[in-house]
Formats: structure tokens, sequence, C-alpha cells
């Protein structure tokens, strides 16, 4: 009896959100695909046997660019590097991002006043524009990018964890806490944190198709990871000068980039719901 | 006597949904099989807990009940039927015949809108006034509710008078075209202790000057003792008792009344020094 | 035995660029004894919550002093703040704000025991919290609720059981049952003199409500704007209120039709 209440309980989580179900199937989708393209891809990457600018056939999925190579190839390598840039720029911005709010949150005066005005001054800066600025002085090359759009997002982390924990300091329960004899570090880790945690979540899931999106365009601007690798951004830019002749070039990467994006958001608007506590059982 | 409000079984329920919600919990009814008369110049005081649905029959009776929730009988205001009219019938009525005073002034006010302007709004909407004779009209409205600067006030946005000042305008607007109900839901509690008295002298006061019917909702026993004529009793939805208030206070039936009372007693001889 | 007093004590707000300094309180004395419950009348924006926070010693004094057992509560070596937070505890006004709504009540009812380091063996705080909860007439498995389950009344016997967890000499209540419905308030009056009585627990309630004050309470202080405008017992007070601010506020009281 108890089992079947707790595993429908499980897949409730389903049935309570459809945009959380929707954004888990994209997103796993393009999990699954860059987990089979470690081992297995149908033609090889360097394979120009193809002919040029093909159309979609049993051969070839999606056709060819206009080098022969196997687009279809492509695009599933290129999934690759939009997870690993996801989550490598994410969980930089997460570290830096949640230390600094948290740092500004927890010393208020001249510490906290400091930090703000640089948050405040970097968020006003396009994610993008940091990033390749940083790109700029270090050089192109993947972990440049992951470590350029982790530090250019890290900004609106640290915003948001600063703006959150020190709303969550304020309240009664924190008093109660203090009262309670709960040293500083006890309230970070008892109050501060659990009650942070859900919203920082959601947003990360944004940040995360913030980074996507970025890479992308980095790629296209010729400034990502260097060839030989197979980001979505590079094949639009490689795209660009064919893209009335075989669109699908163009396409495809464009697809891929919108469903992992808008799958992150759905997944973030979801979790939104799921995780308000208050929505949990009532008696 | 003639009757101005009929509530002949009033239930209201939470709309059948299949969400994650209803999965855990059966629907149940909020207000279940209503039903109480209010004659004309009656003042009724509807007693409860928080969650007894007090509130909620203000709600359904002014035709504000939010969309996830759905109702069954029928509300007579005088000969027509307004349960189930449209909203923009409703409208007609609301703020000109059967008026309401919530808890919060300060959300009950548009806080981006000069105080003079939302005491004319519903003359203008209902009186068709216009320019000076709908400023006369507002000034009076501001003496009638006992604020002694009314140009001053007409002219601020809620954020710049008082608590107390905030609740006479709102009731002013809501009494600016004499309607012939007057509907209260706790308008002093989110007020300071001593200006909550005057506040309630005043509604007592326009009340009886005006002839107007009143639905007093509190959970105070003693404020209604001081206010009503009559005492409906509510809890979990239903009515447990509809008493006038000499018989309430001297011999309640239901137990829980008894209960109430207990305390409110309690309390009140607290302060016998 | 004097357990906490508030000698001449000032507090001022710093100022914020161009507003000259706020007085929170002026010059208060006022002094706990136990076995006296002690009731703090006035409205909001007479300085109650700085009051509190200086009995709490959540701050400190601009001028004058807060003790504790006759001590000066310095509140910088550990030792004393567990001794102090053993001794004083509080309850707060609303209900709904003063419990994590991400913590089972177990949880917050443990948390002084903890931070305290009262007890270190798991088993032996889940004895104290079972405890706890008793003494405030809920049941056992209220433990593995969450507060946003539990009514407002439920949520303030939560945390009265969170004050009682240290087994304190003072507890601070401020405005206990103003969140709460009539019918409530008494139970959580009625409750709060039961522990009072059993567990020789002094009561310090701070409330602009002055027949639950009263109800509770045997020597009462009234604060208006920051000052001490009268004080006494509290038999003495009602029958003849000398300050004016003291009548206002006696009379604002509704009171139940004869």
């Amino acid at each position: 009896m108890r089992e079947s209440a707790s595993v429908r309980r499980r897949f409730s989580v389903f049935r309570g959100s459809p945009t959380f179900t929707i954004g888990l199937s994209f997103t796993g989708l393009i999990f699954l695909v860059a987990l089979i393209s470690l081992f297995w891809s149908p033609y090889h990457l360097d394979d120009t046997s193809g002919g040029r600018l093909e159309g979609p056939s049993s051969a070839h999925l999606l056709g060819t660019d206009q080098l022969g190579r196997d687009l279809f190839s492509q695009l599933i390598a290129g999934s690759r590097i939009a997870l690993t840039v996801g989550i490598g720029a994410t969980t930089i911005a997460l570290i830096i991002g949640a230390f600094l709010g948290l740092l500004a949150a927890f010393f208020p005066g001249w510490i906290d006043d400091t930090l703000a005005s640089v948050f405040d001054t970097l968020i006003a800066f396009p994610t993008l524009l940091l990033a390749m600025l940083i790109i700029a002085a270090e050089g192109a090359s993947l972990w440049a990018a992951i470590l350029a759009i982790g530090i250019a997002a890290s900004a609106i982390v640290s915003r948001l964890t600063r703006t959150l924990a020190k709303r969550i300091l304020t309240q009664q329960y924190v008093v109660a806490a203090r009262t309670c004899g709960t040293s500083r570090w006890g309230i970070l880790r008892g109050h501060v944190l659990p009650n942070l945690w859900p919203t920082l979540i959601v947003n990360l899931a944004i940040i995360y198709g913030v980074a996507v999106l970025t890479e992308a365009g980095l790629s296209y601007l010729g400034l990502g990871a260097p060839p030989p690798s197979y980001s979505w951004g590079r094949l639009l830019r490689e795209a660009q000068s064919t893209v009335l002749t075989a669109p699908l070039g163009a396409i495809a990467p464009g697809i891929a980039i919108i469903l992992l994006v808008l799958g992150m958001n759905f997944i973030a608007d979801g979790l939104r719901e799921l995780l308000d506590p208050t929505q949990r059982g009532v008696s | 006597m003639t009757d101005i409000l009929r509530v002949e079984g009033l239930s209201v329920a939470v709309k059948a949904d299949r969400s994650r919600r209803s999965l855990s919990q059966p629907s149940h009814d909020l207000l279940r099989d209503i039903s109480f008369d209010i004659a004309d110049g009656e003042r009724v005081g509807l007693i409860g807990e928080s969650g007894s649905g007090k509130s909620l029959t203000a709600l359904a009776i002014t035709g504000l009940l939010p969309r996830s929730l759905t109702s069954s009988g029928n509300i007579f205001f005088g000969e027509q039927e307004i349960s189930r009219i449209s909203d923009r019938e409703m409208q007609r009525i609301r703020g000109k015949e059967i008026a309401v005073v919530f808890q919060e002034p300060a959300s009950a006010l548009d806080p981006l809108m000069k105080v003079g302007n939302q005491v004319a709004e519903p003359l203008r909407r209902h009186f068709g006034l216009r320019g000076a004779k709908l400023r006369i009209a507002v000034n009076a409205a501001l003496e009638e509710v006992q604020l002694a600067n009314s140009r001053r006030i007409a002219d601020a946005y809620p954020h710049e008078i008082s608590g107390g000042e905030r609740q006479r305008v709102a009731i002013a607007a809501a009494i600016a075209c004499k309607p012939r109900l007057l509907i209260t839901d706790e308008p002093t509690t989110a007020l300071d202790v001593t200006v909550q008295g005057e506040i309630l002298k005043l509604i007592e006061r326009l009340v009886s000057e005006r002839a107007m019917s009143l639905i007093f909702i509190t959970h105070d026993l003693a404020v209604v003792s001081q206010v009503a004529d009559r005492v409906l009793v509510m809890r979990h939805g239903e009515f447990v008792e509809d008493l006038p208030v000499e018989k309430l206070l001297a011999s309640p039936a239901h137990p829980y009344t008894v209960e109430l009372l207990r305390n409110a007693r309690l309390l009140d001889s607290a302060l016998e020094a | 035995m004097r357990l906490l007093e508030l000698r001449n004590a000032t507090f001022q707000y710093r100022a914020s660029r161009g507003e000259t300094n706020s007085v929170g309180i002026s010059s208060i004395s006022l002094v706990v004894d136990s076995g006296s419950n002690l009731g703090v009348i006035g409205e909001s924006g007479a300085g109650k919550s700085t009051l509190l926070s200086l009995l709490l010693g959540l701050t400190s004094p601009s001028q004058g002093q807060v003790l504790f057992r006759d001590q000066p509560l310095l509140l910088k070596s550990r030792q004393q703040v567990v001794q102090f937070r053993t001794a004083v505890q509080a309850v707060f006004q609303d209900p709904y704000a003063s419990l994590d709504p991400r913590r089972r009540v177990d949880s917050i009812v443990a948390e002084p025991i903890r931070s305290l380091k009262l007890l270190s063996n798991q088993g032996a705080i889940d004895e104290r919290v079972k405890e706890s909860l008793k003494a405030v007439e809920l049941v056992e498995s209220i433990g593995l609720r969450y507060p946003h389950e539990l009514s407002g009344g439920q949520r303030q016997r939560v945390a009265i059981a969170r004050a009682l967890a240290t087994h304190p000499s003072v507890l601070i209540a401020d405005e206990p049952t103003s969140a709460l419905d009539v019918s409530t308030r008494i139970e959580v009056i009625e409750l709060l003199r039961r522990l009072g009585d059993e567990r020789q627990l002094t009561i310090v309630m701070v409330s602009h409500d002055v027949s639950v004050v009263a109800s509770l309470c045997h020597e009462v202080v009234v604060l208006n704007q920051g000052r001490i405008v009268e004080q006494g017992l509290i038999h003495e007070i009602l029958s003849r209120p000398k300050h004016e601010y003291t009548r206002s506020l006696i009379s604002a009281v509704p009171r139940l039709a004869r």
C-alpha cells in the first residue's frame, strides 16, 4: 500500500508540472545525444566523402556541408560543446556569484556597498560583451569561453544571491534563531542556504540557457573554441554563406540551440512550482 | 419588515480540478448551505474564526468570489436575484446599493491615485457627477467621515495619511453613493488600538443616520456586542447560531458559541480592576 | 531576584544621510523580578521593538545599561552567550514569520538546544523536543510537519515550545496573541500562565492589548513615544490610571456589552 503511494507521489511530479516534463524531455534528449556522440557517430567528422552541399538523404540525414562533411555528425558533436560550456559556465557563475553575494549580505557596511556597486556595474554589460572582453584578453579556446561566460554570468548570480540573502536575514525566523544562540555560520547553513537554493536553482537553469546562447554567439563571431571543435554557433557561421541554397545547414543548429535553451527555461519554470514547500502535502 | 437581503442555500466550493493538490485533498465546501435574511435597517454581526468562511460570505454577496471558486444557491437583494447576474450588472449594484469596507485600508486604496479621486470614482460612475459638483460631493463625503481638513486629504496620496485616516477614506468611498447595505470586514483589525474605537463609533453613527443595513464581520465578540442587533456565528463554513445579541450574551445554545462567550468574558473580566 | 534590568537605557537610531538621529527609547528603567510577570503596554512606534531588542541582547543601548542577574550584559564570551540565551528566550508576534518555512517542527524546536550545545546525544535532544511539544499541548506527531501545514494558533504553540526547550527562567513574549483570533487568544494566555506556574518561568509580555496583559501580568509599564509614562501594579493602573495615554489605552479595548 505504502509503496504504490510513494510511487504515485514521485510520478505526480510530472503530472504536477507539464512544463517541467517538457523541459526535461528536451534537455534529456540533447544529453542523450551528447552521450551517444561520445561513442558513435554516423560519420567521422573529417570524412569529406559525401558530395558537397547535398540535401538530406538516406546516407546523410541532414545532408552535407560545403566540404562534404556529414551535417548530422557535426550537429551531435556540437551538443557536447553546448552542454560542457553550459554546465561549466553555470558552475563557475554559481561558485563565484554565491560566494560574493553571501559575503555582501553577511557583512553590511563598506564590504557590502563596494560589492553591490561592482555587481551593478557588471550587470549593466550584456553577458556576451563581457565574455568577449575576457576572451580578447585571454585568447579563444574552449576553457577561455567557459571561464569568460562563467565570470560574466556570475554578476547576475551575485546580485540575486545578495538580494535574496539580505531579505532572508531580515525575516523574523532569523531573529528568532539569533535568540536561540545560533551563530552566524549556523544561520547561513541552517536558514539562509535552505531558503535560498530553490530560487537560486531556478535562476541557474535560466543562466544555463544564457551560457549556451552566449557560447553560440561567441562561436558565431569566431571567438569560441577554435576548430576542430564543432560548436553550433560555428556551424551557423559556416552556413551563413550558403543559407539560401542549403538552408538546413543553418536551420539544424538553430533548432538545436532553441531546443536546449527552451528546455532549460521550461525546467526552470517547472522547478519554481515544484520547489515551493507550500505545495507539498497539506494535511 | 421588508428584507433587504435574502440568502438561500448558498454554497461555495473550490472548482473541481485535476491539479496535483486535489490528488491529496478531496474537494470540500468552503461554505455549506448558508441561509439568512437581513431586514431593512438591521445590523447583523457575522462572527467566526479565520477560515470559518465569513469573509467568503461577503465576497459571495458582492459578486467578488475568486474565479477558482464556484457558488450555488440564491442571493436576493430586494426583489432582484444577484448571484447569477453578469459582472456588468453587478457593477451597477456594487458601490451604489451594496458597499464593502475591507480590513486593510492600505490595500483597499490605490497607492498611485490621489485620495480625492478615489472617493470621486463611485460618484462619477453611479451619479454621473462632474467638475465642481463632483468636488463638492467629495468634500462632503470626506467631512461626513470626520476628516477635518478635507481639502488637504483629498489632495493627498494614501501613503501620506495615517492608517486611521485611510480607513475613513475607504468608508467615505463606500458610502458616497448612499448604499442601502454596508458590509464591513474586520474594519478595525489593522488599525492602532486607540483609533479602533473611533472608527467603530463612526460606522455606528453613519449606519444609524442613513438608515443603512449593516453586516459587520469580525472575530471579536466584544465588538459585535456593541455594534449589532443580531449575531450569526459561523464555523467551518456553516452557521451554528442565529440569535438577537442579548439572547446570545445571556443564553447561547451551541457549544461553540458558549466557548466563544466564555473566552470573551475571561478577557473582559481581566479589565475589572 | 532581579533577572533582567534596564537602567536608564536610551537607544538612538543611526541617522541616515541628512536626517537627525531618531530616538527609539529614552531613559528607560525597568526590572524583571522572578515570579512577577511584567507587562509592557504600548502601541506600535512606542519603542516596543527597541525595548525588546535590548532585553534580548540583540542591540546595545547608546546610553545606560542592560543587566542580567545583576551583571552587565556584554555577551562577549561564548559562555556568557550560552548562559544568557539559555535563561532568556522569546516568542514573537507573527506566528507566520517566526518559524523557518523550510524546517520541520521538530528541527525548529531543537534549534536552541543544538545552537547552545545544551545536549549532545540525539536521543536526549529528541526527548527534550517531545517534552516541549507536550508542554504546549501539541501531539508528538506534529514534529514531522512543516509550518505551512499548521494553523496560526498551532504555530504560536510551536514557537513557545522552541522557547521552552532550553528550560529558560524568562520568557519574553512580543504581542504573542495579536495575530490570533480572539478565541485562540485566551487559550495561549492560559497556556502561558500555566507554564509560568509549572516551570517557575517569569513572563515579560509586550502588547498593546490591555486585557491580554491584564490577564497575565502582575506589574505593568506603559510606554509612549519611547518613554515610560506610567508603571505599577496592574490592578492599580486599571482602577486609577494617572496618565492620559494610559486612560486612552484602557478605554480603547472593546468591552462586552452587558
